[in-house]
């Protein structure tokens, strides 16, 4: 009995989705700015740092469930449990996986049609790895996701987002479009909260984010 | 490959079928209003056709030149009936399928990039307008003496405090520590708008300094001539008895602007002794209502000790059995503030020490005009005059940027033998580091709360040297109301304390046995030994 407890005390705690707080925001090496404008229950209200805002889930590996993109705008429904992930043991077996499909519409501007489409998602962790960013170096969990047309089942894209528990956020975010064949990787370069969360050194960082990725690509 | 496509293939067909067996046994009105998915004609795989926020693509936020604007097609993708993509290529029986794809291209939407700190401005000088300050610092009556001390007079009037007035809603669900609050109280669009207003801009990484005031520690003759002739001026000039030597306050010329000047004045003088008059922070914590009526009983520190903060409410009974001697350095008094009032309170505990007087010096470098509260120039008048007090142990909960004359006068200080306790900051967890925290050789603080974990937005790095609580600790402010208060700040004076009761006077021998004791009595949190987040490791406040 004894054993057991001792056991259960030695392993860690399995890593449970992140929770933000208003103000929390993260800066990444394309410049990009991901800021926690509120969160209404299980979902959060994001916004850059001019743009507009977009609602998604706190689970990151569900896409972006409101948005506006100039006169357009868009709306998913999910289907499926994305949030069957979590919690994520770190153990040897701690490999879990979800499926869901994306239920997609959009319209070009307020009068138009809605247009849908739907894709399957496929997500699967793996164990905890040391990665090293621009922002520090963390233990981090890869979270894959494989996205297939739902018609077809061609893969379409592949996401991975290295989730940081210490950090309570992914400091890596891998993307592979099948279709156009390009990858884009960004990595966190500083997380801020509170008061320091400020637009203007949100800008600072993202400004000298971007341009040191120029000088990289350069 | 192409196992992994069967699978996904079956998967998906039994949950396309899983809701549709639903669906045979539901009223035909709820059938309608499902809304149901595919096989309705739509077009499936296509995917957002209106760049969603995911693509990432480069760009946005800053500077803007890429995307934005709605245009967001581009190269060919997505966008609006533009699906296609791949057009042409085989796979996809039906048809339409995939392409468009979506994402990216286009980035989203935020660009525009214009949110960018900075004002405009200026035309350089003339400003102050305020006026700064109090020239010199060294008026305030009460000037050093102790014995009860409360030289500041201005105490009465600490009910006209805006950031001492409780916060409005309070008594929040247990685990938030409250609201933050910013010096005066400020939000961060009134504080945009008081900024421009007092001429306070941004550096480069988005730090505030007063437009066109720069500092310099011990400047040559040739230096300062050089300068001179280029169009700087000389506003106010400060000699320094501990940290030696002379601390300059300067103005840049009118047709130079921030970065430029700044340029312009490493170009003529050693970078390393001049910098921004930057404005550091000591209010960036969380504080709410608690409904005790007391703060714990606990022991004073029985020591000497000093701290740069905002003034102390010196008046409170809370404070009677210590020794408080207040000195402001951006005005003519000081001004008690909740920041500075709780920050002395976990220094001067609840009862006389067994181990002997305790005497706080306190320099307030926030009261004053607002133009130039927290300025650097104060936090080294400051630093200077504490140093002269003799105290072995020196407490600064403020955050701020890098700052060459900062730095520097911190290093003279410490090679005199001053032990310098500051908070690591409360920036974030993956925040860049904030000073003087960071500086070698100061002690950096971070946060644990009750249960010892470490505190949400508490800074980490190398930099943190020991853990102490600072999330919830119950704190007074400058009403004498018990509050909880949270940060960083507040863990930074439980280690100064601690090491200043080991300490009668500077002794930089004595100082790293001390440390060295500390380390040993830590109780290691986090990875096994020293790591970024608790540094050492936890030191309880207990007397």
């Amino acid at each position: 009995m004894f054993a057991l407890i001792a056991v259960a005390a030695a392993l860690p705690a399995p890593i449970t989705m992140p929770a933000y707080k208003p103000g929390d925001a993260f800066v990444f090496s394309d410049g990009r700015v991901e800021r926690v404008i509120r969160t209404e229950g299980e979902q959060v209200v994001w916004a850059g740092l001019s743009g507009a805002s977009y609602k998604r889930s706190r689970n990151f590996i569900v896409p972006v469930l409101e948005w506006r993109s100039g006169r357009g705008s868009g709306t998913r429904q999910v289907r499926g449990n994305p949030d069957a992930l979590w919690p994520i043991s770190v153990g040897k077996n701690g490999g879990k996986s979800a499926r869901f499909r994306a239920i997609t519409e959009t319209r070009a501007n307020a009068q138009a049609a809605a247009k849908r489409s739907v894709s399957l998602w496929m997500c699967s962790t793996s164990r905890l790895k040391q990665f090293t960013v621009p922002a520090g170096t963390y233990s981090a969990i890869p979270v894959k996701c494989d996205r297939y047309s739902s018609t077809t089942m061609r893969l379409i894209e592949q996401r991975e987002w290295d989730y940081a528990p210490d950090l309570g956020h992914y400091i890596r975010r891998v993307t592979v479009n099948y279709l156009r064949g390009t990858t884009r990787k960004v990595e966190l370069v500083a997380a801020l909260s509170g008061p320091a969360a400020n637009k203007a050194r949100l800008t600072a960082l993202a400004r000298k984010a971007k341009a040191s990725s120029r000088t990289i690509r350069n | 490959m192409q196992a992994r496509i069967i699978i996904a293939y079956l998967l998906m067909l039994a949950m396309t079928l899983a809701p549709a067996s639903v669906l045979l046994h539901a009223p035909l009105s709820a059938q309608d209003a499902d809304g149901g998915d595919d096989d309705d004609g739509d077009d499936d795989d296509g995917e957002e056709d209106i760049d969603d926020p995911d693509d990432e693509d480069p760009g946005d936020d800053v500077g803007g030149d890429d995307d934005v604007g709605g245009n967001d097609d581009v190269d060919g993708g997505d966008d609006v009936g533009g699906d296609d993509f791949d057009a042409g290529s085989d796979d996809d029986v039906g048809g339409d399928d995939d392409a468009g794809s979506d994402d990216d291209a286009g980035g989203d939407d935020d660009a525009g990039g214009d949110d960018d700190a900075g004002g405009d401005d200026d035309a350089g000088g003339d400003d102050d307008a305020g006026g700064d300050d109090d020239a010199g610092g060294d008026d305030d009556a009460g000037g050093d003496d102790d014995a009860g001390g409360d030289d500041d007079a201005g105490n009465d009037d600490i009910n006209e405090e805006r950031d001492d007035s409780d916060d409005a809603g309070d008594d929040d669900p247990v685990d938030d520590p409250g609201n933050w609050e910013l010096v005066g109280g400020e939000s961060e669009t009134a504080r945009a708008e008081l900024d421009a207003r007092d001429r306070i801009e941004r550096d480069d990484d988005g730090f505030r300094y007063r437009r066109g005031e720069f500092i310099a520690l011990d400047l040559s003759r040739e230096d300062l001539e050089e300068l001179t002739s280029n169009g700087f001026e000389v506003i106010a000039s400060e000699q320094l008895a501990t940290v030696d030597g002379t601390l300059l306050l300067l103005r840049g010329p009118r047709q130079l602007r921030g970065e430029a000047a700044l340029d312009s004045l490493e170009a003529m003088a050693d970078p390393d002794s001049v910098g921004y008059n930057h404005l550091f922070d000591s209010s960036s914590v969380q504080t709410k209502r608690t409904r005790a009526s007391a703060p714990p009983e606990r022991q004073a520190c029985g020591c000497n000790i000093g701290l740069i903060d905002t003034g102390v409410a010196t008046n409170l009974a809370y404070f009677k059995h210590v020794t408080l001697v207040q000195r402001a350095f951006n005005a003519k008094t000081p001004l008690p503030k909740l920041h500075g009032t709780a920050v002395a309170h976990l220094m001067a505990g609840t009862k006389r020490s067994r181990a002997g007087a305790t005497r706080i010096f306190v320099a307030d470098i926030f009261g004053g005009p607002r133009e130039t509260s927290g300025s650097s120039f104060a936090l080294i008048k400051a630093l200077d005059w504490l140093a002269a007090q003799n105290v072995p142990v020196i407490n600064i909960s403020l955050s701020g940027p890098r700052n060459p004359a900062v730095a520097k006068a911190i290093a003279r200080v410490s090679a005199k033998g001053h032990t310098i306790v500051a908070a690591a900051g409360n920036d974030g967890p993956a925040a860049p580091p904030v000073f003087p925290g960071a500086y070698q050789g100061v002690i950096g603080v971070t946060a644990v709360d009750g249960a010892n974990r470490i505190y949400r937005y508490a800074n980490r790095g190398t930099y943190v040297d020991f853990s102490a609580r600072g999330v919830a600790v119950p704190a007074i402010d400058a009403k004498g109301a018990v509050r909880d208060a949270t940060g960083t700040s507040f863990a930074a004076p439980i280690i100064a304390a601690r090491l200043a009761r080991e300490l009668r006077a500077p002794d930089s021998a004595a100082a790293q046995k001390a440390i060295r004791t500390l380390e040993a009595e830590a109780r290691d949190l986090g990875p096994p030994g020293r790591d970024t987040i608790y540094g050492a490791g936890l030191i309880s406040g207990d007397n």
